[in-house]
């Protein structure tokens, strides 16, 4: 698929995200990030209007979101933070603060404990969903205490993602988690930011190897959707990682964009399942990295 | 008197060693013969001397003389910035034709900018040359940041085993701004003249909404990395957009008769912040700026627990430090360590603080402040001469739980410590909050406080202030000398003058002699 048409793909989804009448979902989530990033790397006024319309039906005046959310796991509202901090940022209204004031009374309590490959799938999606927001409510709105706990979060998962037999996608959902949490982190609080950067560096080229390793994804395109959400969420990390600074552009930048440019021959257009839907917005935050990498 | 440094073009001698910034008694100068007028401070400079050439030197007081000979150096060769096109017209931008003449310095060389007004973005020193300014040279820098290159703080090794820094900013290998006269790895350079190097940084935008970092954070006027056998000789360097002298991780320094100068409401602009160096000396420099005058750093923890290189070996003297926040401080970023640093014979006036150590919790446990003595120092107006602080407020998190914690932590990696103290021969009048705030940790307090033959005395209207910036201490006036988790206190032959109630303020503290 052309990259307009990869845009075009993008507009469609954004509309049909607007226009949908099912129950809300963890995948909302989901969405709710990538056509964030989508409008952080175009600036198109669609996207940012498709995250605030959906956040102002939702979200009362005095910051309370009204609205269950299923799909299992621990999180539910939670997982909204990264986009109820995007509309603070957009539109300084009080209920968007009061919303993340009131998110973060649950979510600032950050699980400790060694990760292992028997919780790495629940962790990285906590990590992926609701990291980000704690470093950025941290730092920008709350006391830069977290720091440290987000960074021992993301360590105790080291063991687990170094084995041969965690599945792609799920090193895919943690290194999505790390360069999103890096890009909102205190950069000041240089220790810890430092923790992330080097675990990024270290589970991008263990991604890079096994990309390699199993030929897959570069030279045909992964065949299920979680498979497909996890490689767009690597390639989406590296080249994220790139554009902070974290990774060095000439060993990640092309790769990342040669894995992209074959997840876009088989957008998971149509998906109607959590996977498909998650692999779809998968690959939309991935073309808003690409985005940006063309453009620098 | 005693020679401190020739060059083939300058000198500087130590004339009264019982002075402090002054000389006793001021003394008449003959070189070769010829007057030199009156000198009055105890270390001074001459310049536009020949290379290459025997001088005598007489120091006269009244009908005595005391006399000296000394013989200057070789010179090779001598560039004249303006024949590489440089202007000095205090329009035209000067920065090319600077930087080639340094660049094309040969060995043993010198580049010689003349009177004018040079205006010029950041320029890169060169190794074994002498860079000198004439009187009424000026580097005037640019106020645009968009024409300043950018030191990246980190960058991987190819393989991703190793990392080369680069910028600097509060102890952290973060991206600035390259500066003024910036030095990468070079060697045996002598920056000398009368000349100016002036910052303009009211003139841009370097101290609107400061902390921000825009682009990347703001540069200094001097920065040194990895450099040996610098000296730095009469210049005056003003209006730095940030810290104004700012080297890093270098060793053998001398900087004489040298200049700081920034207003008292400039943020961040500290007048020199040797940090992980080693063996450096300050003579006769002067310091009129808007934060500490001298800040002695070693990193934050990430530096100090991977490199654990200490700001050691450290001479300041016949100074003279005119109000600032602190006249000398150690830290806050100390994790690398601080050790073996004497003050002695010079003058501060209208600090808010005469001797601080600050630290805090998470600099780690390299962070070690030890064997830092002040002697024979004269304090006027100096609203708290002594002040430790190991619950120093800075950084994001300074006021934490973490940090602020006045009940037993455990002590671990983060922990850092301070070690000896030692105030001896000190004069301080006009003080105002107290003579001493000291405030370590309860899981690790601080080493050793000695106070021996100094007098401290009060203003009648003094101000209060808080003499230490951690939480709840609360501002204070004529206190004598206050402690919390102290080891051991010594007092020998010291007085107090005006104190209001209690001279001495002890709590959780270890042994206390006094006599």
């Amino acid at each position: 698929m052309r990259l307009i048409d990869l845009n075009v793909f993008a507009e469609k989804s954004a509309r049909e995200f607007a226009a949908g009448r099912s129950a809300p979902s963890l995948t909302d989530a989901w969405a709710l990030r990538a056509f964030a990033a989508l409008y952080q790397a175009d600036g198109k006024p669609q996207f940012r209007e498709t995250v605030l319309s959906w956040l102002e039906k939702r979200v009362s005046r005095d910051g309370k979101i009204d609205l269950p959310m299923g799909d299992g796991g621990g999180y539910k509202k939670e997982a909204l933070g990264a986009a109820i901090l995007f509309a603070d940022r957009e539109t300084q209204d009080a209920r968007y603060r009061l919303a993340a004031d009131q998110l973060m009374e649950t979510a600032g309590n950050i699980p400790s404990g060694q990760i292992d490959e028997s919780t790495a799938a629940f962790s990285m999606e906590e990590a992926f969903l609701l990291m980000p927001f704690r470093a950025e409510y941290d730092a920008r709105l709350g006391t830069k205490q977290l720091a440290r706990f987000i960074a021992a979060r993301f360590l105790s998962c080291r063991k687990a993602l170094t084995l041969e037999s965690l599945p792609l996608p799920i090193l895919g959902l943690y290194l999505s988690a790390l360069s999103d949490t890096l890009e909102k982190m205190e950069i000041q609080l240089y220790e810890h930011y430092r923790a992330l950067a080097d675990l990024l560096t270290e589970a991008a080229g263990l991604a890079l190897r096994r990309w390699e390793a199993q030929s897959g994804l570069l030279d045909a395109p992964p065949q299920n959707a979680p498979a497909l959400g996890g490689c767009a969420l690597t390639a989406y990390a590296l080249m994220k990682g790139v554009r902070l600074g974290a990774l060095d552009e000439e060993k990640y930048l092309k790769k990342a964009q040669l894995a992209f440019g074959r997840l876009m021959d088989i957008l998971p257009d149509g998906a109607d399942d959590p996977q498909g839907k998650k692999a779809k917005y998968a690959c939309l935050m991935a073309l808003a990295e690409e985005g940006r990498a063309q453009k620098e | 008197m005693k020679c401190l440094f020739v060059s083939a073009r300058s000198c500087a001698f130590l004339l009264d060693e019982a002075g402090d910034y002054y000389a006793q008694t001021p003394r008449r100068l003959v070189l070769n013969g010829e007057s030199l007028g009156e000198e009055e401070r105890a270390v001074f400079s001459l310049f536009d001397l020949w290379p290459d050439t025997d001088y005598t030197l007489e120091a006269w007081l009244g009908d005595e003389k005391e006399t000296l000979t000394f013989r200057t150096p070789k010179e090779f060769c001598t560039l004249n910035v303006k024949r590489f096109g440089a202007k000095g017209d205090g329009e035209n931008d000067d920065t090319a034709a600077l930087q080639a003449a340094i660049l094309s310095c040969p060995d043993g060389g010198r580049v010689l900018i003349p009177n004018g007004k040079y205006v010029t973005g950041p320029l890169f020193l060169k190794s074994h040359l002498t860079l000198e300014f004439k009187k009424g040279a000026q580097l005037l820098l640019k106020t645009d940041r968009a024409q300043f290159p950018i030191l990246p703080g980190m960058t991987r090794s190819t393989d991703e085993q190793d990392e080369y820094l680069l910028g600097s900013w509060e102890g952290n290998p973060l991206s600035s701004f390259a500066s003024a006269l910036t030095g990468i790895g070079v060697e045996d350079v002598r920056l000398i003249g009368e000349g100016i190097v002036d910052g303009r940084a009211q003139e841009g935008d370097w101290w609107v909404r400061p902390k921000e970092m825009r682009g990347a954070f703001r540069p200094r006027l001097f920065y040194l990395k990895d450099c040996r056998d610098i000296t730095v000789q009469g210049l005056t360097f003003r209006n730095s957009p940030a810290w104004n002298l700012h080297p890093t991780f270098s060793e053998n320094l001398t900087f004489l008769n040298v200049r700081v100068e920034a207003p008292a409401d400039s943020p961040n602009t500290d007048g020199f912040d040797p940090e992980s160096c080693r063996r450096i000396r300050m003579y006769g420099t002067v310091f009129s700026v808007g934060d500490d005058c001298i800040a002695i750093k070693a990193g934050k923890i990430y530096m100090g627990m991977k490199y654990h290189v200490p700001c050691e070996d450290i001479e300041i003297a016949y100074c003279c430090m005119l109000d600032g926040h602190g006249g000398v401080t150690v830290g806050s970023e100390m994790a690398g360590g601080v050790r073996n640093v004497r003050v002695h014979h010079c003058f501060m006036r209208g600090n808010d603080r005469g001797l601080r150590i600050k630290t805090r919790r998470g600099r780690g446990k390299y962070a070690v402040a030890d064997d830092i003595a002040f002697s024979d120092v004269r304090m006027e107006g100096v609203r708290a001469p002594l002040v430790v602080n190991a619950m120093y407020f800075c950084d994001p998190d300074g006021k934490t739980d973490f940090v602020q914690s006045r009940e037993k932590q455990p002590v671990d990696d983060t922990t850092p410590s301070i070690g000896s103290i030692r105030f001896e021969s000190v004069r301080a009048s006009g003080c105002e909050a107290c003579v001493g705030y000291i405030l370590g940790l309860p899981e690790r307090p601080v080493g050793q406080i000695l106070i021996r033959d100094s007098v401290f005395s009060f203003r009648p209207d003094a101000r209060p202030m808080p003499p230490a910036m951690a939480s709840g201490v609360e501002a204070c006036s004529r206190r004598g000398l206050i402690a919390r988790f102290v080891d051991s206190i010594t007092l020998k032959n010291t007085r107090f003058e005006g104190v209001e109630g209690k001279e001495l303020d002890l709590e959780d503290c270890g042994k206390l002699e006094q006599m």
